[in-house]
C-alpha cells in the first residue's frame, strides 16, 4: 500500500493535532523509552546518523558533503518511518485510518511567510491530554518555540533546484550540482576539494542551523536526530528531491559508484538490513510512499544561463583573501583585487569566463555557532534582503562543523561550500560594473518575528542551552574562481 | 578561434585530449619524482637481496649499496640524499592529491611554484627525519643490529597502526588549509600547508619508516609493502579504518624476513 507524506502544516488546519501528527508524537515517547541499545530506539536512530559512542556499520554513517547525501538520508527515514508505522499500529486511542496509512509528514518551509515558523504541534507545551508533548524540545533556538520564522532565504530552495547536474567531481571552485560531490563514502579523509550539493547547503544546512541556534540539537550532527522536527526537514529535503527530479533535464546519476554503494540500517523489529541508492530511486515502488504535493516553490526557477556542458578545462583561481576571515555574528566585508586569468581561459577566449564562482573555503569553528550568512557580492547598500537583491548570491551555514577539529572523528578538515554567480557577473559585466576588485558580504540571519496569531509563551528552559559565547567561525579563503 | 555559445560569451577551442590532463593534473611531476626515486632504490636494492656491504640497519645501509663501512659522520651524510629518495619513493605516491589540489587552487601561472614549495617543505621535513634517525641508529650502534631487528621493528609498525594515535595523525593528513592567493603570502601559505601536511603525516607514518631503515635484508620488498599500506591509509576514503588490516599485512611481510 502506496502512503502518502502530506506537510504538517496542511495537517495543523484546522486542527494542530492531526490523528497523524498524534500518533507521531506517542510513537517518539515510545522510541525515547526504549533502551538506548535498541535499534529502534530514539537515542539509536540518532546515532545512526552520527555518534563518538561505538561508531560501527550502523552507527555515525551520516553522508554529507557527498552524493550519497539524497540517497542515505532517504533510506535513512525510510526505516525510521516503518520503525514509527509499526510502534503506531500498537498505539491505543489511535483509530484505523491512522494506522495504516500513516506516513512520515513533512515541514514544507519553503510554502510562504507562515510555514516558515515550526508546525503548531512541535511548539505545545503539551498534548491533547495534558500529558508533556515529546514533540516540543527546549534545544532550539531560543525564539523557535514562542513562534519565530525561518528567515525566508535559508527556508528557500529556489537556487537549489535552478541546479541542473545532481554530480560534479570534486574539483577547484566550482559548485557541486544539485546533489553534491561525486566521492566514497565517508568520504572524508579523500579529497579537500568535495562540496557539499547546493540542497545541501540551502535549505537543509540552513534549517538545521536556524532551528538548533547556538548550542542546540539541531544544529549538531550528533544530536540533530533527537529533536523529531529533524525527520520532518529531512522528509521535506527528500520532497524538493522528487521535486527537482521531475524538472526538466533533471537526472539522477547513473553511475555504479553512486547506485551501488551498500549502507547498512535496522528494520523495524530490529534486524540488520542493507541498502544501496539503487534501491530508493522510486518512491513509489522501491519505498511505498508519495508526496502530497510536488509543486514548485515561488520564484525564479529557470536553468542557470551557461553553457549546455561544463568547460573543458579547470576552474581558474582569479582572486582571494590573503588571510582568514572571522564571522562572529556581525556583518563581515572582504575586498581584494581580481587579475586576468593566466590559464586556457588567457588564449582563445580572451580571458572571459563561461561561469563564475565565488568560494568560501576551509570554513572552521569548534561548534556551530547557530547563525547563517547571506552573502552578497559588490552588494552596493547594507539594506539587507536576501530574497529581494540582485547581488546576493546564496547562504552560508554550518552544520557539522563542530567535527571539522575532531581529530576522533571522520569529518576533519574545513568546509568549502561554493557559489555559481554568473548570472550576477554577466549583468555586472555588462553595466561596466564588474572590474578588478570584487567585494563580498557575509550578513548574519536570524529569526524573523512570530506572526501576530502565531505566537506561544516562551517556556521555562527554552533559553538553558545557549552558550555564554557564540563561536567565531574560521575562513581560511574566500576566492574568485574563472571557468 | 573561439566558439560563440551564449551572448556575450566565447569559450575556447576545444583543447586536446593530452592538454586537458595536463591542466587537470598539474602534479605530473610529482609523480614523475616519485617514479625516479623508486627506480633509483629498484637499482641500489635489489628485491630481497642480502646484505649490502655497507652498514645496514641505517640510512647509510641505503646510502652506499656497495661502499666499505664508514664513519658515523659521513654515513650521516650520505644518508641525506638517500632519505629523500626514500621520503620521496614511500611518501610521495601518498601526496599527490593533496599536492594536486594545492596547485589546482593556486593561480594558474604559479602552479608549479605552489607545488615545488609544498613538496620541497613535505620532502624536507621526511629527509630531516630520515637522517635523525640514521644518526641515532649509528650512536647506539643499532646499525649492525642482528637481521632479527627488522622483523621487529615492523611488529612494532603494525603495533603502532592499531593504536589510537594512528587514526588521529591520518585524519589531520587531510586537512589542507587553503594556498593563498599571490606572491611571497601564497609562497609562504603553500610552505606551510608543506610543513603541516608532513608534521601529520610524520605522526601517522613515522614507524613505518623507522622499520624500514631497520630492515637489513628485502628493503625493497619491505618499502614496496609500507608503500601501498601508506597510499590506502591516507588516499582511500576508509583509510583511518585500515589499521587492522595494515597490521596484518605488516606482520605477514615480517614473517616472510624472519623466514627467508
Amino acid at each position: 500500500m502506496t502512503v502518502v507524506r502530506r506537510d504538517a502544516w496542511t495537517l495543523a488546519s484546522p486542527d494542530v493535532w492531526h490523528p497523524v501528527i498524534r500518533a507521531y508524537a506517542l510513537a517518539v515517547r515510545v522510541m525515547q523509552q526504549r533502551p538506548a541499545n535498541d535499534p529502534t530506539s530514539w537515542r539509536y536512530q540518532a546515532a545512526v546518523h552520527a555518534t563518538a559512542q561505538a561508531p560501527d556499520q550502523f552507527r555515525n554513517q551520516c553522508q554529507h558533503n557527498t552524493w550519497f547525501f539524497l540517497p542515505w538520508h532517504r533510506t535513512y527515514l525510510a526505516w525510521f518511518e516503518r520503525i514509527v508505522r509499526d510502534i503506531v499500529a500498537t498505539l491505543p486511542g489511535v483509530d484505523q485510518a491512522t494506522k495504516d496509512g500513516w506516513a512520515l509528514p513533512y515541514w514544507d518551509y519553503g510554502r510562504s511567510s507562515a510555514t516558515r515558523a515550526l508546525p503548531p504541534a512541535f511548539r505545545a507545551m503539551t498534548l491533547p491530554d495534558g500529558s508533556p508533548n515529546p514533540l516540543r524540545v527546549p534545544g532550539r533556538n531560543p525564539g523557535l518555540n514562542t513562534g519565530g520564522r525561518l528567515p525566508a532565504s535559508a527556508a528557500s530552495a529556489t537556487r537549489a533546484l535552478r541546479q541542473v547536474p545532481f554530480s560534479a567531481r570534486p574539483a577547484p571552485g566550482i559548485t557541486a550540482g544539485f546533489g553534491g560531490s561525486a566521492t566514497g563514502a565517508n568520504h572524508f579523509s579523500e579529497s579537500p576539494l568535495a562540496a557539499p550539493g547546493a540542497v545541501e547547503l540551502t535549505p537543509h544546512g540552513d534549517v538545521h542551523t536556524q532551528v538548533g541556534g547556538p548550542g542546540g540539537l539541531m544544529s549538531a550532527f550528533d544530536t540533530a536526530p533527537l529533536d523529531p522536527v529533524f525527520w520532518l526537514h529531512h522528509a521535506n529535503i527528500d520532497r524538493l528531491w522528487e521535486v527537482w527530479r521531475t524538472q526538466p533535464q533533471r537526472r539522477n546519476p547513473t553511475s555504479g559508484a553512486w547506485l551501488t554503494t551498500v549502507f547498512h540500517f535496522h528494520d523495524e523489529q530490529g534486524d540488520p538490513v542493507k541498502g544501496v541508492a539503487d534501491d530508493v530511486l522510486n518512491t513509489v515502488t522501491d519505498l511505498d510512499y508519495r508526496y502530497a504535493d510536488l509543486s514548485l516553490p515561488a520564484g525564479p526557477l529557470e536553468a542557470t544561463a551557461m553553457t549546455p556542458t561544463p568547460p573543458d578545462h579547470p576552474a581558474e583561481l582569479v582572486g582571494a583573501t590573503d588571510g582568514t576571515v572571522e564571522l562572529t555574528g556581525q556583518r563581515a566585508t572582504v575586498d581584494f583585487p581580481l587579475a586576468a586569468p593566466s590559464g586556457p581561459l588567457s588564449g582563445d577566449a580572451g580571458g572571459i569566463p563561461t561561469r563564475v564562482y565565488v568560494n568560501v573555503e576551509d570554513v572552521r569553528a569548534p561548534a556551530n555557532p547557530g547563525i547563517s550568512y547571506a552573502v552578497y557580492v559588490n552588494v552596493p547598500d547594507d539594506d539587507d534582503d536576501p530574497t529581494n537583491d540582485a547581488h546576493y548570491i546564496g547562504n552560508v551555514s554550518f552544520f557539522g562543523i563542530e567535527l571539522t577539529a575532531d581529530l576522533d572523528r571522520d569529518h576533519p578538515g574545513g568546509l568549502r561550500m561554493a557559489f555559481d554567480v554568473t548570472d550576477l557577473y554577466t549583468d555586472l559585466r555588462e553595466r561596466g560594473l564588474w572590474d578588478d576588485r570584487v567585494r563580498v558580504t557575509f550578513a548574519p540571519l536570524g529569526l524573523d518575528a512570530p506572526l501576530p496569531d502565531d505566537s506561544e509563551e516562551p517556556g521555562p528552559d527554552d533559553s538553558a542551552h545557549v552558550p555564554a559565547e557564540t563561536p567565531t567561525v574560521q575562513i581560511g579563503r574566500v576566492s574568485v574562481f574563472y571557468q | 578561434m573561439s566558439t560563440a555559445t551564449t551572448a556575450g560569451w566565447s569559450a575556447p577551442s576545444r583543447p586536446r585530449r593530452g592538454e586537458q590532463l595536463r591542466w587537470a593534473h598539474p602534479e605530473w611531476g610529482v609523480a614523475l619524482a616519485a617514479a625516479a626515486a623508486w627506480a633509483t632504490v629498484v637499482v641500489r636494492e635489489p628485491l630481497l637481496g642480502g646484505p649490502t656491504g655497507a652498514p645496514h640497519a641505517g640510512m647509510a645501509a641505503h646510502a652506499g649499496a656497495a661502499m666499505p663501512p664508514v664513519a658515523p659522520g659521513p654515513a650521516v651524510l650520505a644518508a641525506v640524499p638517500m632519505s629523500a629518495v626514500m621520503a620521496a619513493a614511500m611518501m610521495l605516491p601518498s601526496v599527490l592529491p593533496a599536492a594536486r589540489a594545492v596547485a589546482l587552487t593556486s593561480r594558474w601561472h604559479r602552479r608549479q611554484r605552489a607545488l615545488a614549495m609544498f613538496t620541497g617543505a613535505y620532502l624536507a621535513v621526511w629527509t630531516v627525519f630520515g637522517v635523525a634517525v640514521t644518526a641515532v641508529l649509528l650512536l647506539v650502534g643499532a646499525d649492525a643490529g642482528p637481521p632479527w631487528v627488522g622483523p621487529v621493528a615492523l611488529v612494532a609498525a603494525a603495533a603502532w597502526e592499531l593504536s589510537p594515535g594512528k587514526p588521529r595523525h591520518l585524519r589531520a593528513c587531510h586537512r589542507l588549509p587553503p594556498s593563498g592567493n599571490d606572491g611571497w603570502p601564497a609562497d609562504l601559505a603553500c610552505v606551510r600547508a608543506g610543513l603541516r601536511h608532513a608534521r601529520a603525516c610524520l605522526g601517522a607514518c613515522w614507524a613505518l619508516m623507522v622499520a624500514v631503515l631497520l630492515v637489513s635484508t628485502g628493503t625493497v620488498l619491505v618499502m614496496v609493502v609500507l608503500t601501498a599500506v601508506i597510499w590506502a591509509e591516507k588516499v582511500l576514503a576508509a583509510g583511518p579504518r585500515l589499521g587492522a588490516r595494515a597490521a596484518l599485512l605488516i606482520v605477514a611481510t615480517a614473517a616472510v624476513l624472519a623466514l627467508a
